[in-house]
């Protein structure tokens, strides 16, 4: 009874939450959320035939991490700032080298802060997705970056038009 | 779209707090807010929204005399045969999956050997737990673990060219060689360490 393995295509937009590395996978028939943690993987389907609906979600995580980055790099550079000047206020020779390497430590850290506030904000906004089944709301893993999100969106509308079939269009979702 | 239809699907509700969202409450382009959690919230309704579940009474028939049956219940009326073994069966016993039909019986087959790949929740990556052994003891220097982690490393990698893989990523097997080959360089590392010190230990005795 044995089948084959259904042929993946990767959809674009990783996103990482408490479960892992998430990343969503096109099948003929179906979405598949794959949700990895490197050693092992766990995996969700939605058949195209039972999605109701897709939704993205607008969060400000993008903000969050970037005020938290944005601040550990600043204390770090503070810090780095203040033991460089103590370094060179202090005459003797052996508190040069004993206050330069903590400069030299917490000046790398600034760094590496910083860097990850710029690549935070320029990935753009974040978001999180949510499909509709008969069972419910359920939150995707990924993608988690608006523009990835958004054409994520577009190719599943397509699929899952192609599917089922268009909308009733002229009337609204039934209150 | 009937008002049954509407009563039945309930309305549609935010992701986030489960408030009903409303007529047009979502669409496609422009983005909306949930009238509670004030959520922004942009997205498509399809098809099966629409859709009144299927009516199981309604399905399920009596065999009339000359009629095929089902396998698992005689009395009912076959509604269609089991896309895995062929039997016919009713629509207590089609247990739908994407576009198959299956009967209870090749269900739990496949659940309890992994056959159907439809069905696999979660998956254990034998040669990547392999590499991350041969890997992580020698990025972080800990050479005393290197016979234990090297020895894993190469079990894990070995074990790993007969064991499932990734549904989406298929059989990697580059990452088992370098488990194994990495596996292998943590054993010697170690021997050559031990020889080393016992050299040098020996050497500073004269």
């Amino acid at each position: 009874m044995s089948t084959p393995t259904p042929v993946y295509r990767k959809l674009r937009g990783g996103g990482f939450s408490w479960k892992g590395h998430g990343r969503l996978w096109r099948a003929e028939d179906h979405l598949l959320e794959v949700t990895s943690i490197y050693i092992s993987e766990s995996y969700r389907r939605f058949f195209f035939q039972d999605v109701r609906a897709f939704v993205i979600q607008r969060t400000n995580l993008r903000a969050i991490w970037a005020a938290i980055f944005g601040g550990v790099g600043v204390v770090c550079a503070l810090i780095a700032s203040g033991t460089w000047w103590a370094g060179i206020a202090n005459s003797s020779e052996d508190w040069h080298i004993a206050l330069y390497i903590p400069t030299a430590l917490f000046g790398l850290a600034a760094l590496v802060f910083f860097v990850l506030c710029v690549i935070n904000l320029s990935l753009g906004q974040t978001c999180r997705c949510h499909v509709l089944t008969s069972t419910g709301w359920h939150a995707l893993s990924a993608p988690t970056r608006l523009g990835k999100a958004n054409r994520t969106q577009t190719e599943i509308v397509s699929i899952v038009q192609a599917a089922q079939g268009p909308a009733p269009t002229a009337a609204p979702p039934p209150l | 779209m009937s008002t049954t239809a509407q009563v039945e699907n309930g309305s549609l509700t935010c992701p986030v707090c489960r408030t009903p969202l409303g007529p047009y409450g979502l669409d496609a382009v422009q983005e909306a807010r949930c009238p509670s959690c004030r959520t922004s919230l942009r997205g498509q309704v399809f098809a099966a929204w629409w859709t009144l579940p299927e009516k199981f009474e309604s399905k399920l028939d009596r065999a009339q005399e000359g009629e095929a049956v089902c396998f698992f219940h005689p009395s009912n009326r076959a509604a269609l045969a089991c896309d895995a073994c062929g039997r016919f069966i009713c629509t207590i016993c089609d247990l739908p999956l994407g576009a198959r039909h299956l009967c209870p019986v090749c269900l739990s087959k496949g659940l309890g050997k992994e056959k159907l790949p439809e069905i696999i929740s979660r998956r254990f990556l034998w040669a990547r737990t392999g590499l991350a052994f041969g890997f992580l003891p020698i990025v972080f220097l800990v050479w005393p673990v290197w016979v234990i982690s090297g020895g894993t490393a190469v079990i894990l990698a070995i074990i790993s060219w007969w064991r499932p893989v990734s549904l989406v990523r298929g059989r990697q097997r580059w990452t088992a060689i370098l488990a194994i080959v990495l596996g292998i360089l943590q054993i010697a590392g170690w021997f050559g360490f031990i020889i080393l010190i016992s050299y040098s230990k020996s050497h500073s005795g004269k």
